[in-house]
């Protein structure tokens, strides 16, 4: 397949696109970044409106730069399509139209991307929080707030002399001398041996005692140190049918106990420190 | 006044005075105003590239198919585009592309079953970036196909001046012509290959 006319056939050349021409003989020897002033000269070449020395100013610089010849293309190209026919109005309207309306829902559609079971999945978080807040609150104050550990030993006591107290003395024939419970250095009281029974077992687990104890209040930010005596142990061992049993119990940081606290052995300084015994 | 509270003072750009970059991001990013922007500045480039390729009849179906896959696909062929190049000229090249596409489906729907329509689907549809480069080597193999249908003597005519920038002199001398003969030979061989350019790049051409 040849373009050539027969000779003669009368075919009158156009006119010689000199700025296709450049850009189709662009080399890409350069990509040096263009200054205004070439900017300018490029425009005013693709606009025809260069004397013909500067025209072959802006050939050349076409023909050498790859960023001359890109500009000059697209120059050339948005001046075809200016000189072409615009759009058809009640095309552009269509295209419009759909467009903003293709608008509004991409920016809500980012909650309809989540999709059907994203929504179910966040509903259920949603409700597992909530059941958490009402139920579980509680028992996440209790554990942030921490209870206090309880340490309990068993100590065997060889002289039992300093368990002794004047109180403890009956004459016959009169009544057993009652000082106030204020007066007295030790508290007898009753327990529950199946609470003395869960104490030594797991004392960490066991703050039932805890009522029974002087000065020990409600605080269960506080350590406990609680000594129980090796015969009060084995008063339990010996009768497991008991339901309740007399206990003496002291609260070894007070003062007037100091005496006792030789006969238990070393009392952490923290915390506070009791002697369950039995009661004579 | 503080640089951050001149900035605040600023009126707004106008879509006119936005450059193709920011206005790409706002059609990206949702920009209200954006797309509409963009459509005006462009919408008449990309209707003379579809013309130019397409069948009168099917120009605007053409166009209005082009718009809707854009939007379609989140105007995934805009995030494509590689900032700092022209824009028209990617856009000219995305239209010829979505045009061939439009043509060669429905030659498929025209179609009996089988041949290597098939097997296009698998070829791997992914653009590759393009540069100033790339406009320029379709361009330059544009001109090639252009050049290799010439007659030889307007082959080397266009040769000799585009490629091997000889003076009107040395070709005379070469093609045992006289100045004149020679300027007429050389106008109609350019005129020639330039209708040749013209039908396989028409975009570039009012």
């Amino acid at each position: 397949m040849t373009a050539r006319p027969s000779e003669g056939s009368g075919e009158q050349p156009e006119t010689v696109d000199e700025v296709m021409l450049a850009v189709l003989s662009n080399r890409r020897r350069s990509a040096a970044s263009l200054t205004p002033q070439q900017e300018q000269l490029l425009d005013d070449w693709v606009a025809n409106r260069l004397a013909p020395d500067n025209a072959a100013r802006a050939a050349d610089l076409v023909k050498q730069n790859i960023l001359a010849a890109e500009r000059v293309l697209e120059r050339r190209l948005q001046q075809a399509a200016e000189r072409g026919p615009s759009v058809p109005e009640n095309l552009a309207a269509r295209v419009i139209a759909a467009s903003s309306m293709s608008n509004a829902p991409s920016r809500s559609g980012r909650w309809r991307s989540l999709g059907r079971w994203r929504w179910t999945a966040i509903i259920g978080a949603v409700a597992l929080a909530s059941i958490f807040l009402l139920v579980g609150r509680p028992i996440l104050q209790r554990a942030m707030q921490g209870e206090a550990p309880i340490q309990v030993a068993v100590a065997t006591i060889s002289n039992r002399d300093a368990l002794f107290e004047p109180s403890d003395i009956r004459m016959r024939g009169t009544s057993p001398p009652q000082g106030q419970p204020g007066d007295q250095r030790f508290r007898d009281v009753e327990v529950p041996t199946s609470i003395l029974r869960a104490l030594l077992a797991a004392p960490a687990a066991s703050r039932a005692i805890q009522p029974y104890l002087p000065n020990a209040g409600a605080d269960e930010a506080q350590p406990l140190h609680i000594i129980v005596d090796a015969a009060l142990k084995q008063r339990l061992e010996a009768d497991p049918g008991r339901e309740r049993i007399p206990v003496r119990i002291y609260d070894l940081a007070a003062q007037r106990n100091s005496d006792l606290r030789g006969i238990v052995g070393r009392v952490p300084a923290s915390g506070k420190a009791y002697l369950l015994t039995l009661k004579p | 006044m503080r640089l951050q509270e001149l900035i605040l003072l600023k009126p707004p750009l106008q879509p006119s005075e936005l450059s193709d970059i920011e206005l790409v991001d706002g059609v990206l990013g949702g920009v209200p105003g954006a797309v509409e922007a963009f459509y005006r500045r462009h919408s008449r480039l990309i209707y003379h590239c579809i013309r130019s390729r397409a069948d009168r009849q099917d120009v605007d179906d053409i166009f209005q198919a082009f718009f809707e896959r854009m939007m379609k696909r989140d105007y995934r062929i805009l995030q494509l585009w590689q900032r700092g190049t022209s824009l028209p000229l990617y856009l000219s090249k995305v239209v010829r592309n979505f045009v061939i596409d439009f043509h060669r489906s429905r030659r498929r729907r025209e179609e009996p079953v089988g041949g290597t329509m098939e097997l296009e689907p698998l070829a791997g549809s992914q653009p590759e970036p393009m540069t100033a480069v790339t406009h320029l080597k379709e361009l330059r193999k544009v001109g090639i196909r252009a050049w290799s249908v010439l007659e030889p003597r307007d082959r080397r005519l266009v040769c000799d001046r585009l490629h091997r920038d000889l003076d009107n002199d040395t070709m005379a001398s070469r093609l045992k012509l006289s100045a004149g003969a020679l300027r007429t030979a050389m106008s109609r061989a350019q005129s020639r290959y330039l209708l040749q350019v013209r039908s396989l790049a028409p975009e570039f051409f009012p």
